[in-house]
C-alpha cells in the first residue's frame, strides 16, 4: 500500500490525515479542471473534489486503483455535474484549450513550429469530440493516466479504455486532417458536428 | 499534414493548456473548507475496531534510470535510446575520490544573484492543521533501508559496497546560485548517513536539495508514493550550449519509472544503443510543481559535470531529495554510468531465437513521417574484410571495426536461419532496431548486411 492509499485508509480513524491527500493532490486535479473546462470551473469545483473525496472515503478501495484515479473519477464527476449540457462542456473546453503558444517543456525543441501547427488543427478537432471521448484522450494524454487508472476515474474496463481510446483517435485524426486552417472560432460557429 | 498514432498524442501533448495554477488565495480557501469538514468529520468519527493497515513508507519516491534494471532485462524499446541518453547526461564519467575534503560544491550564479538561506534554515509553515506530507514521509534512521526493503518495487539494484563508502567528495559537480552554502549531512528530519555513505544538502530559492551517495535505489527510496513535487526534464545541451534533447519521466502510479523523451507511456526495459547521444552534458534537473510559485518547470540545479574515471561497483546510483518550505517533497535516484562499462556487463548475445519466433522488420524512424530528408529504414551492405571462425566472432569484429556507430555492443539476440545467422536488438516481439546478418562462405563467418531504422 503506498502513502496516498495509507492516508486514505488513516483518515478513517484519523480523519486529519486526510489533509496529505489535499496537499498531495490539490494542484493536479486543479490543473485537470483547468485544462478541460477553464480556470474559473476548475476554482469552483476543486475544493468540492476534496471534501466530496473525504466523505467517501469509506469507499475507496486500493485494489481497484490509486488515489490519484479516484480523484479524477470524482473530478470527472464534478466537471460532467457542472457543465450538465454537451454545449456548455464544449464551450467550456473551447476556451481553456486555447493556450497561447505551445508549451516548450512538451516535446523536442527543434520542432516547435510544426507542433504548433499540428496543435492547432489537434485543438479544434478535440473540440468537435464527443465529451466522453474528449476525457478519455485527455485523461489519457494531458494528464498521462495509465489505461488502468482511466478505467477507474472513469467506471469502465480497461478493455473499454483501450478500444474506445483506438477509435478516438482514430476519428481526431480525421477530424484533424479536415480542420486545416480552420480556426477554434470557425469551428465553434459550426455547432455540433457530431 | 497527416498523423498517426504517436503523432496524434504528440500533437494533443502539445494543445495542452498550461495554466498557472492555483492561486494561494483559493488553495488556503479550499485547505481551509476541508479542514473544517475534516473537523466535522472527526467529531462524529466512530472508529473501528480494527485499526487500518500500517504502512512504514520512507519518504520516497522515484527511480529514474534504474540502469541495472534496464542491463538486465530482455527487450528493447526506440524508448531506450533516450534512457540511455539520460544516462549519458551523467554518465560522461564516473568516480574519482579527491582528497579534498571541502564543502563546497561549486557555487556560480545561474538562477538568480540572490544570496539563500542555508539548508538548516528550512522549515514548514506551519499554518496547516493536519500532518504534513513529510510527517509520514520522513524516513527515520531506523526504517530507511531494512523496512522499505519490504515495500513493493523490487529491482536488480547493484548491491552497496559493504562499509558503504564510495569517496569522500560527490561524484558530480552542481552549479548553484551564487553564494549557497553547501552543507554536510542530511536534511533535517531525515535519516543520518550510512556508514560510508556522503550526504550534502543546500537550500536555494526556498527548495532545500539532499544528495546522497551512493544510494541503493531498491531501497533507499523504498515506497511508491505520488511525490508532490514532479521532476518535470532532465535537459541536455551541445557543445553550444543550446538544448538539443529534453527526457521527461513517466509517472506511473505516482513513480517515475522511466524516462522519455515523448512524455509516452511505454516501460524501458533496455538500453538498445547507449552512444546514441555521448555528448548532452552538463544537465539540467528540473522540478515542477508545489512548492514553486507556479505550474511552471523550474530549473532546480544544474549538473556541470561527472568527474573522471570508472564507478566503482556500488558507487553508481546518487539519491537526490528537493523539499519546499512546506514540507512537500520529490526523491528520487539516477545512476552515474560509463556507457562502456554498461555495455561490457552485458554478454554479446544474450539469447537465441528460431526463425520463426524472429522479428521480421526493422522498426521505421518516426521521423521520416514529418521529415522527407529522414528515412524509414536504412540498409547496407557491409565489405567484407575478414572472415571468422564462428557467426558470434563475426559480429564481434564487426562491431570493433566501426568505432563511431551507434550500435550496442552487446545484448543481441542470435537467430538461425538455413542460410545463416541474424543477429537483433530488437524493439519489440514484432519489430527490431537493427539487425546484422552474418553470413557463411568457405572461408568462414562475416558480417554482410547491416538494416536499421532511419533514425
Amino acid at each position: 500500500m503506498n502513502l496516498d492509499s495509507a492516508a486514505v485508509q488513516a483518515s478513517l480513524t484519523d480523519p486529519e490525515r486526510f489533509g496529505l491527500i489535499f496537499e498531495q493532490h490539490h494542484r493536479v486535479i486543479w490543473t485537470y479542471l483547468a485544462r478541460s473546462a477553464g480556470t474559473s470551473v476548475a476554482d469552483d469545483i476543486a475544493g468540492e473534489v476534496f471534501v466530496a473525496a473525504f466523505a467517501q472515503r469509506d469507499r475507496f478501495d486500493p485494489e481497484r486503483g490509486s488515489v490519484r484515479a479516484w480523484l479524477y473519477g470524482i473530478a470527472t464527476n464534478k466537471l460532467r455535474t457542472a457543465l450538465r449540457s454537451e454545449g456548455r462542456a464544449r464551450r467550456a473546453f473551447a476556451r481553456a484549450a486555447m493556450p497561447d503558444q505551445v508549451p516548450d517543456n512538451t516535446l523536442l525543441i527543434d520542432d516547435i513550429d510544426d507542433l504548433r501547427s499540428r496543435a492547432h488543427q489537434v485543438k479544434a478537432a478535440l473540440y468537435q469530440l464527443s465529451r466522453a471521448d474528449r476525457e478519455l484522450l485527455i485523461l489519457a494524454v494531458w494528464e498521462e493516466l495509465s489505461y488502468a487508472d482511466i478505467a477507474e476515474a472513469t467506471g469502465v474496463t480497461i478493455g473499454t479504455v483501450r478500444s474506445r481510446l483506438s477509435r478516438t483517435r482514430g476519428r481526431l485524426r480525421e477530424l484533424a486532417a479536415t480542420s486545416g486552417e480552420l480556426s477554434m472560432e470557425q469551428v465553434e460557429s459550426r455547432g455540433d458536428l457530431r | 499534414m497527416t498523423f498517426n498514432d504517436e503523432s496524434i498524442d504528440e500533437s494533443i501533448l502539445g494543445a495542452r493548456p498550461n495554466p498557472i495554477g492555483p492561486t494561494a488565495e483559493l488553495v488556503d480557501r479550499q485547505r481551509t473548507q476541508l479542514t473544517e469538514t475534516i473537523a466535522e468529520g472527526a467529531s462524529r468519527s466512530s472508529k473501528p475496531e480494527q485499526p487500518p493497515e500500517h504502512t512504514s513508507l520512507g519518504g520516497q519516491l522515484v527511480d529514474i534510470t534504474t540502469l541495472d534494471e534496464v542491463r538486465h532485462a530482455p527487450r528493447w524499446s526506440h524508448l531506450t535510446l533516450a534512457v540511455a541518453a539520460a544516462a549519458l547526461l551523467f554518465a560522461a564519467v564516473s568516480v574519482t575520490n579527491r582528497s579534498d575534503e571541502s564543502t563546497e560544491i561549486a557555487t556560480e550564479a545561474v538562477f538568480s544573484d540572490e544570496a539563500v538561506p542555508a539548508g538548516d534554515d528550512l522549515g514548514s509553515d506551519g499554518e496547516t492543521t493536519y500532518p504534513a506530507a513529510d510527517d509520514i514521509a520522513s524516513p527515520s534512521a531506523d526504517d530507511s533501508v531494512e523496512d522499505a526493503a519490504d515495500g513493493p518495487a523490487q529491482r536488480s539494484a547493484e548491491q552497496l559496497p559493504a562499509d558503504g563508502f564510495c569517496g569522500t567528495e560527490l561524484p558530480i559537480e552542481v552549479l548553484l546560485t551564487d553564494g549557497t552554502t553547501v552543507l554536510d549531512g542530511p536534511l533535517p528530519g531525515y535519516a543520518p548517513a550510512s556508514d560510508g555513505q556522503l550526504i550534502k544538502h543546500w537550500t536555494q530559492n526556498d527548495v532545500s536539495f539532499e544528495l546522497r551517495w551512493p544510494v541503493n535505489p531498491q531501497t533507499v527510496y523504498g515506497d511508491d508514493s505520488t511525490p508532490s513535487l514532479a521532476i518535470a526534464y532532465l535537459e541536455g545541451f551541445d557543445s553550444d550550449g543550446d538544448t538539443v534533447r529534453r527526457f521527461y519521466p513517466v509517472w506511473t502510479e505516482g513513480a517515475a519509472s522511466d524516462l522519455t523523451d515523448k512524455g509516452g507511456t511505454e516501460t524501458v526495459t533496455f538500453v538498445a544503443s547507449v552512444t546514441a547521444y555521448p555528448d548532452l552534458a552538463p544537465s539540467i534537473l528540473a522540478i515542477e510543481g508545489a512548492p514553486f510559485p507556479s505550474s511552471e518547470t523550474t530549473p532546480a540545479f544544474e549538473i556541470t559535470s561527472v568527474h573522471d574515471g570508472t564507478p566503482a561497483t556500488g558507487c553508481s546510483q546518487i539519491g537526490v531529495r528537493a523539499q519546499g518550505s512546506d514540507g512537500q517533497q520529490v526523491g528520487f535516484s539516477f545512476g552515474i554510468t560509463d556507457p562502456k562499462r554498461l555495455m561490457g556487463e552485458s554478454p554479446l548475445v544474450i539469447e537465441q531465437l528460431d526463425a520463426a519466433e524472429a522479428p521480421t522488420q526493422v522498426v521505421a524512424c518516426d521521423g521520416a513521417a514529418s521529415d522527407p530528408e529522414v528515412p524509414e529504414f536504412l540498409e547496407r551492405t557491409l565489405t567484407i574484410e575478414e572472415h571468422h571462425a564462428s557467426p558470434a566472432e563475426a559480429l564481434q569484429a564487426f562491431l570493433a571495426a566501426v568505432p563511431a556507430h551507434s550500435l550496442s555492443e552487446s545484448g543481441y539476440t542470435e537467430i538461425t536461419h538455413p542460410d545463416g545467422v541474424t543477429y537483433t536488438l530488437p524493439f519489440d516481439d514484432d519489430k527490431y532496431v537493427a539487425l546484422i546478418t552474418v553470413a557463411k562462405s568457405d572461408e568462414g563467418w562475416a558480417a554482410t548486411l547491416l538494416q536499421t531504422s532511419g533514425c
